[in-house]
Parts: structure tokens; sequence; C-alpha cells
């Protein structure tokens, strides 16, 4: 597998919040590897330090700590009932975690691998958060600077145009992505490949879990994995947790329609369409089952100015970024 | 937040979209689209005084005659592209709406008055690939995503497909699904039929009466378009009509099943007599600017445009052409589409349906290309897959079972 990979001439690498997905070409198909952008810190031990070498599970010592990191840090984390920490925070590194620099190059390194000579990765970048326009570019250069330094050509491309790329080839990639995060909604329009106009909003997954722990004294992380196990949209819930789960995402789908509302509704030099334009939504917070039809209920009475062809999801949510960022190097070449 | 106006200000974009249309490579169509969508516009500073005359003169021309630009409307038709060429979706927009009809800006007039509702439309995606693709792959192949396999698919079945053979996927992840029509299928409507001439008006229109309450009342069709070349909508386009229930149809992303969801049905008030059905003048023009409209709304591929009898299958002996309407003669040039007879039948080739000598015989000879080259498809696969074509011909019949089986729990846990 790992021969294979790093014979793929390009890596498409969706840098979210809450994962961090790698898409590369492998013969027919696209092969994707997923971590989890998130690490978790226990006291040193030797012991513990040979089991975890013993288990493969990836892990760094600092200082009087060990860092587990990636997919494994979930596991831990309940394991020792602790918050797992991240990486980012809202879309961007997350400036309370001092590690998250060296953190985000052990678990990107450990997806992407070492670069052939010449080997591009695009990665993706959120758009800057409406009503507050907040400095991405720290991010991004950090980003360009870590992957750069793994020996890769760099480029980068705005996440909900990623999910245009990898989604509406049958419209010549016009239409609206959405990609619904762990940290951030970005929203792209796209006009026959070309982005019109972009923009994120701060609620969305993690919003959820930590408002809903919040009300119900629970740890965020227990909540996100009882929201992606079994929770539904627009069911009448004995469960408590599942009823305030179902009040936030309300509240986020609201925001993000009232952000496309605002954004539509204000932009200048929009394209004339000649016919509707689809609409996709990707991301794992889109993905309870349900959400596409909340979404365009609360969409349709909205008044949004822009007539749509379909709503629909994405093939495949957690993907189709890294697969747009790897069709945007691919094509590219 | 990104503006870019500079950049969507370019011009020919029809021209744009339609060779980008033809690009089948999603990587060298999104490199085309990039490359010209980034060319700098052309300089506009021209003194406009330059083009008054060019200007009246063509203005005087296009004024001088309307029956001389009928004419060159109809030339222009007549050279339409043919088979093989995709053609591009033309734009089409609703110029007038009442309770009663619809005018658009094509010259196409729906009626509405007898317009009736039926469930909304709602259709998993199935993607061919997943399905095993068995055309030879693109230049610079792009395949659609690998999705997670159904639970009802087994293992073995998934295994024949080249391109899933990437990373599982282990989490539950619903299927898509979609509510826009993804083609049309042209039906006749097998109704009685008299000479179409005038001393038969009373008695044709009576037919037309009766033919629309019984199909209206079946939820048979979206539209008709009787012998006069009225199109009615009878079924509302949101929703699904019972016009092609075993059905198969797949373009190059994805597989149809009962096509009743997915495809949108348009009927002729016609009957296949002697096996050849026969139109009016007027019914051809209608369902020209009925597709023309249809095409544009909802980006429907010319390739999705086929008959009744390319689509239908009886699964109770694994037979294509339970129905064989339109299985020759249909008008495809005249309607603007290119000539979908000759494409391959996905039934046969994707699902393991066989033909017999009543489906040869109840058809024509564009069908029987399709036909040869779905075999041969069918052929290449099996060897690819070093099996024989009988022993794949199997597997591809239980996928089709495993399908229809998850459809139908798909389509039951939709309704609860």
């Amino acid at each position: 597998m790992k021969s294979d990979a790093s014979k793929a001439p390009a890596i498409g690498l969706d840098v979210g919040t809450s994962r961090i997905v790698a898409a590369r070409q492998v013969e027919q198909s696209i092969r994707y590897d997923v971590q989890l952008n998130a690490f978790v810190s226990i006291p040193y031990s030797k012991m513990t330090e040979n089991v975890l070498r013993k288990e493969n599970v990836p892990y760094s010592v600092d200082g009087n700590e060990i860092v587990v990191h990636g997919n494994e840090s979930e596991r831990f984390a309940d394991l020792l009932k602790k918050e797992i920490r991240r990486t980012m925070a809202r879309g961007v590194l997350n400036a309370n975690e001092p590690d998250s620099v060296r953190i985000i190059r052990d678990i990107t390194s450990q997806l992407a691998g070492k670069a052939e000579k010449g080997q591009k990765l695009c990665f993706s970048v959120p758009a800057a958060p409406m009503g507050a326009e907040e400095n991405l570019t720290y991010h991004e250069a950090t980003m360009r600077d870590i992957l750069a330094g793994m020996g890769f050509e760099v480029q980068s491309i705005n996440e909900g145009l990623a999910v245009v790329y990898g989604e509406l080839e049958s419209s010549n990639y016009t239409g609206i992505g959405i990609s619904c995060g762990g940290g951030l909604c970005n929203v792209c329009f796209a006009y026959l490949s070309v982005p019109v106009l972009s923009f994120s909003i701060a609620k969305a997954g993690d919003f959820i879990d930590s408002s809903a722990a919040s009300v119900m004294g629970e740890r965020a992380n227990r909540v996100r994995l009882l929201k992606e196990q079994s929770f539904y949209m627009n069911g009448s819930f004995e469960d408590k947790l599942k009823q305030v789960l179902g009040v936030y995402y309300d509240d986020m789908i609201h925001a993000l329609v009232g952000g496309m509302k605002t954004a539509f509704s204000g932009a200048k030099n929009m394209p004339k369409l000649a016919r509707p334009v689809p609409l996709v939504l990707s991301g794992g917070t889109a993905m309870p089952k349900g959400f596409p039809e909340r979404f365009e209920k609360i969409l349709g009475e909205s008044d949004f100015p822009i007539e749509l062809s379909e709503i629909r999801m994405a093939a495949d949510p957690l993907t189709t970024t890294a697969k747009g960022a790897l069709v945007a190097a691919l094509s590219d070449m | 937040m990104l503006t870019a106006p500079e950049k969507v200000g370019f011009s020919n974009t029809a021209t744009i979209e339609r060779k980008a249309q033809n690009i089948g490579d999603p990587i060298a169509r999104l490199k085309y689209l990039r490359r010209v969508t980034a060319e700098p516009e052309p300089p506009k500073r021209r003194n406009p005084v330059r083009y008054v005359p060019f200007c009246l003169a063509v203005l005087l021309l296009t004024l001088r005659s309307d029956a001389r630009l009928r004419h060159a409307t109809e030339i222009h038709h007549a050279a339409s592209p043919s088979g093989s060429e995709i053609q591009g979706v033309p734009n089409v927009w609703r110029v007038e709406a009442t309770k009663d009809y619809e005018v658009f800006s094509n010259g196409l007039r729906i009626e509405n008055d007898l317009a009736v509702a039926n469930q909304p439309r709602s259709y998993r995606l199935i993607s061919v690939d997943e399905q095993g693709r068995t055309a030879p792959p693109p230049l610079n192949p792009m395949p659609a995503l690998p999705r997670p396999p159904h639970p009802a698919v087994k293992k073995d079945l998934r295994r024949l497909s080249p391109v899933t053979d990437g990373l599982p996927f282990e989490d539950g992840r619903s299927p898509s699904q979609r509510n826009i029509p993804a083609g049309i299928v042209f039906h006749t409507t097998e109704s009685d039929q008299v000479p179409f001439e005038p001393g038969q008006q009373r008695n044709l229109q009576r037919i037309t009466r009766d033919t629309l309450l019984f199909v209206r009342n079946k939820r048979a069709y979206h539209f008709l378009i009787d012998r006069f070349g009225r199109v009615h909508r009878i079924v509302a386009e949101s929703d699904s009509a019972n016009h092609a229930g075993n059905s198969i149809w797949a373009d190059s992303r994805w597989l149809y099943l009962e096509l009743n969801q997915s495809f949108l049905g348009v009927a002729f008030e016609a009957a296949m007599q002697n096996d050849q059905a026969r139109i009016t003048e007027a019914q051809t023009h209608s369902a020209k600017v009925l597709t023309e409209m249809l095409r544009s709304k909802y980006n429907i591929p010319a390739a999705n445009c086929v008959t009744h009898a390319q689509v239908s299958v009886n699964p109770d002996n694994m037979r294509i052409g339970w129905h064989s309407d339109w299985g020759k003669g249909f008008p495809f040039h005249e309607v603007g589409l290119p000539d979908n007879y000759q494409q391959a039948l996905p039934s046969l080739y994707l699902m393991g349906f066989e033909y017999d000598t009543l489906y040869v015989n109840s058809t024509g000879p564009g069908i029987w290309q399709g036909l040869a080259t779905a075999e041969e498809r069918l052929r290449e696969a099996s060897e690819a897959h070093r099996m024989p074509v009988p022993r794949y011909r199997a597997l591809l019949r239980r996928r089709y079972s495993d399908e229809i089986r998850a459809l139908h729990q798909w389509g039951a846990d939709e309704e609860n």
C-alpha cells in the first residue's frame, strides 16, 4: 500500500479542524487515509511507551508527557476520561495549543508520507468567517511551510471550492459547495470552476458538541461520539441529549442559511445564470440522516436569491474536500 | 468573503460550456475550464460608432421576413449533430405561467388543466463504478468516489469493480439521494388511433380526451403530447410517475434502476402500428421544444434521453424489452438528440439481462447496434475478470437482485 501510494503523482489534503483526510489516485481508484486531527497527553512512563510502541500507536514524547495523536487519541481520551485536544480551532491553527504546529506536522507526515520528487500536494484552507474577517495568512503560510518542508510542491484551495471540484463536474463545476466540518461551515459558489463568492461561519460541529455538552453536563467528546453514531434529524426523541443536539443543529443550519442569504443577496458582479444551479452538502456535520431535508426546508423558507436545481449530499461527505483538492492538484499538472 | 468579479465577466460562456460538456474526463474538463476562464478579456475600448452600420444591417435583415427567419432555423435543425456527438443544453426559460398553461421562450406551451400530484420524487444514487465499470477507462481517469458497499452486496460482487479496491468504508453512511430528474423516457400511449384527417376531428378529440383522463388516473406519465401537438402536463415534474417500473439505464457516472423515480416520462399519443409508431409533425415539434426545456431546466445529458424499449426489463425471466414502445423509429434527430439507439444497453452489460428474438423482431437496426456493443462490453468485462461470460452474467444478475432489494429497503426506510 505504501509503495503504491508513494507513486501517486499528487495528493489532496483536507486539513479540517476535526479530521485530516489525504486522497491519492492509485491506479483507477482514489485511496483515502483519515486521521483525527487531535491529540491527548498522558503521563510518561517507560512501560506506557513500550505498550504504545508495541501496539503501533503514533505518539511522541514531550518532557514528562506522552502525546498520542491521530485516531488513537480518541480511544485514549475515552479510557482516561479526558477531553481530546485539538491542533486547530475554528478552521485554523489553535493559538491556545503551543504544540499544535509540531503535532499537525506529525499527523500530516503520517498521512502524506515522504514526497517523491516533484510530487504535488494541494491542501484545503477555510474561507474567512463572516463578520470576523480573521487573518488566515498565518494558518495558510504555516501549513504551506510544513508541507513544503516534507518535499511537496504545495498549493492551496478554498475548502468550499474543493467541494465543487469534488462533486460538480456534471454541471461544469458550476454550483454551490458547502462543507459542514468541525470548526466551520464553508460555502463557495463557483461558476465554470471560478470561485465567485466564498465565506465561512463559525458555527459547526464543535459548536453543537460543546453547546450540547454544557447543557447536559457531559464531555464534548462523548457528545460527538453519540452524535456521529446514532443521532438523526427530525426525530422526536425520548433522549434529552438527542433533543438538545436537534436544537443546536437547527441553530447551526439557521446561521448557515442566514449567512448564505446575506452573502448572496449582497454579492456584486454575480454572473448571469442561465439555469438553476446545484447545491452539494458535505462534511461530517452534514451526515446525520435528515440533514439535507432539514437544510432544504430552512433554505426554502429563507427567500434565498439563487434558484437551485437540487440540494443533495455528496457521494461521500467525509472525503469530498480531499477529493476536490486532489482534482485541483491533478488539473494543475 | 472572496469575490472574483473580474474573473466572472468572461464572455462566450455558452461556447465554453458546450466545449466543456464534450470533455468526458473530469480532470481534463476542469483543466480546460480553468484555462479558458483565466484568459484575460479582449480589450473593449472600441469606438461603438464603428459598429452602428453593421448593427443596422443585421437588424434590417432579421426584420425583413419572419418566414425567412423560420426557414433558416429549420435548416439549422436539419443539420443538427449526428450520432455520437453530445449536444449542448439549450437555454430555455419560462415566459408566462398561469394556472392553466405555461409558455416558454422556445415556443413550448404546456397545458396544466389536467396536472395531478403523485409521490414526491426521491431516488438513491448508485455509482456505475460501484457496479463494475466495463467500458474502457478514459485517458486520464478520475473515477467517481468509491462508496461503502451496501450490506446486501456480497463481497465477491464488490470485488468485480476495479475501482472499489481501495480502502474499505467501515462506517455506516447513508447513500446519496437526489430529487431532480436525471433523464427522459419516451413512450407511446398505445391508445386507439383513427386516421389523422379533417373528417375524423370529433373522433380524434374524443380519443385524446379519453386517453388523457386514463393516463391521469393512472399517473402514467409526466407529459403527454396529443396528436395535435399539444403538450399536457399530467404528473407534476417534482413527483414520480408510473411510466417505467422495471427498467434500467446508466450514464457515465450513475446507474438508475426503476426509472419511475429518476426519469421523466414523456408519452406520444400514438401506437406502434406494424411495429412503427406514426406521429404527426406537430408532435415531433412539441417533443423537440419540450425536450429542450426539460434538458435546460434540469441539465439532462442527451445520452439520458431514451425510449421505453431501451430501458424496459422483465426481472421474472431476466429478459429485456418487457415493453417495446419506440423500439425503432424514434425521431431522435428531429427532437434535437443524437441517435441514442446506438448506445449500449446497461441492462445487458451491467446487470446481466439477455434479449430474445421477440425483442429483436420488435426493434430496429439502431437498437441492434446497441445490443452488439453491450455484448462486446460484457465479453470484455468477463475476460477482465477472468471468468466465462455465463458465470460473469450470473454474478451481474445477483448484483441486480441485491441492488433491487437494497433499493426497496431504502424506499421503505424513506417512507418510515
